[in-house]
């Protein structure tokens, strides 16, 4: 009542004769009908994948704390049936990396990687942890030895050490979710001759295929019936215990 | 630690407006977090008070279809 009370006699008339001033609530928008439900999401995994530590803004990056609720979101929801990986990075945090792709791994939900573009360094475990993986023919992936941040004394023992086991790390991940074993990861890794400023192996397409990191060439279509198929395997088993690994 | 293609020179590089380049953007505003309609969003504050969106996060596919979440709208 107080209130009511101060409010001024300008304020009261304008309320009574429709002020122009007031919210416009209609904007005349053409109300489309909601768009059913997908079963299938997507997440899309571009740039730089950012860790630990936050990169220039000159950057385009993906965000690890973006990414990992995410996941977890997608293997609770009810609705949600199967999920969708779109690839175009050109690496980055080692640790953000791997957590990626072993949340991925982890899911019982069927989850098919399409690598667009590119998909190099750490990209590489994000792409076989999916239950299926799709390369499209244009599309490169880079195989190369983990390079030293500078912020690391150079050329002691403990260095080398830490240096090997986060490849380590890499190379048994990559081994564990697809085709490749250590041995010739490693040798794609280590190859000479084949990149102009350093040691390592360039993938086109099939070559990805063939070396056993991927599992085939294709695109969304290809991407969109895998993972149909693979998400009515899953209705039938039921309970979904099982991991969707095939190959 | 970092394990991608690109020179890490050019990662950790200062970016363009701060190097000073000649005809140079100037220093984009920063984005932030927002959710809007239940879904998340990165916006940057426009010259009128408003925020533009500059980015969609979200894994469901019909929301990128959504026109009022499209980039660069005004909200």
């Amino acid at each position: 009542m107080r209130v009511e009370s101060e409010v001024g006699p300008s304020v009261r008339e304008a309320e009574a004769g429709q002020p122009v001033t007031s919210p416009i609530k209609e904007y005349g928008e053409i109300a489309t009908p909601a768009p059913p439900a997908s079963n299938i999401h997507v997440l899309s995994i571009v740039g730089q994948i950012e860790g630990h530590m936050v990169l220039p803004p000159q950057n385009k990056t993906t965000k690890y704390e973006h990414i990992m609720p995410q996941l977890v979101a997608i293997e609770q929801s009810s609705e949600i049936e199967g999920l969708l990986i779109l690839l175009n990075t050109v690496g980055g945090d080692v640790e953000a990396g791997l957590a990626m792709s072993e949340l991925l791994a982890g899911m019982t939900k069927p989850s098919v990687s399409i690598v667009l573009g590119g998909g190099h360094s750490i990209a590489v475990p994000i792409a076989v942890s999916c239950s299926y993986s799709i390369i499209a023919s244009t599309a490169t992936m880079t195989i190369h030895p983990l390079r030293l941040s500078g912020q690391l004394v150079i050329g002691t023992q403990q260095t080398y050490e830490y240096l090997e086991r986060m490849q380590e790390r890499v190379i048994k991940f990559v081994a564990e979710h697809s085709r490749c074993t250590p041995e010739s990861f490693r040798e794609l890794m280590f190859r000479t001759g084949e990149l102009l400023r350093d040691v390592g192996t360039v993938l086109v397409g099939q070559d990805a295929v063939d070396a056993g990191l991927i599992d085939s060439v294709g695109s969304l279509s290809d991407a969109l019936d895998k993972l149909n198929e693979l998400i009515s395997i899953r209705r039938k088993i039921s309970g979904g215990k099982k991991r969707g690994k095939v190959h | 630690m970092l394990y991608t293609i690109m020179p890490l020179e050019e990662v950790f590089a200062a970016p363009p407006w701060e190097a000073g380049y000649a005809g140079s953007a100037a220093a984009p505003h920063p984005s932030v977090p927002a959710v809007v309609g239940g879904v998340q969003v990165l916006v940057s504050p426009s010259y009128d008070g408003r925020n533009r969106v500059e980015r969609i996060i979200s894994t469901d596919p019909a929301d990128y279809l959504n026109p009022r979440l499209a980039p660069g709208t005004l909200i």
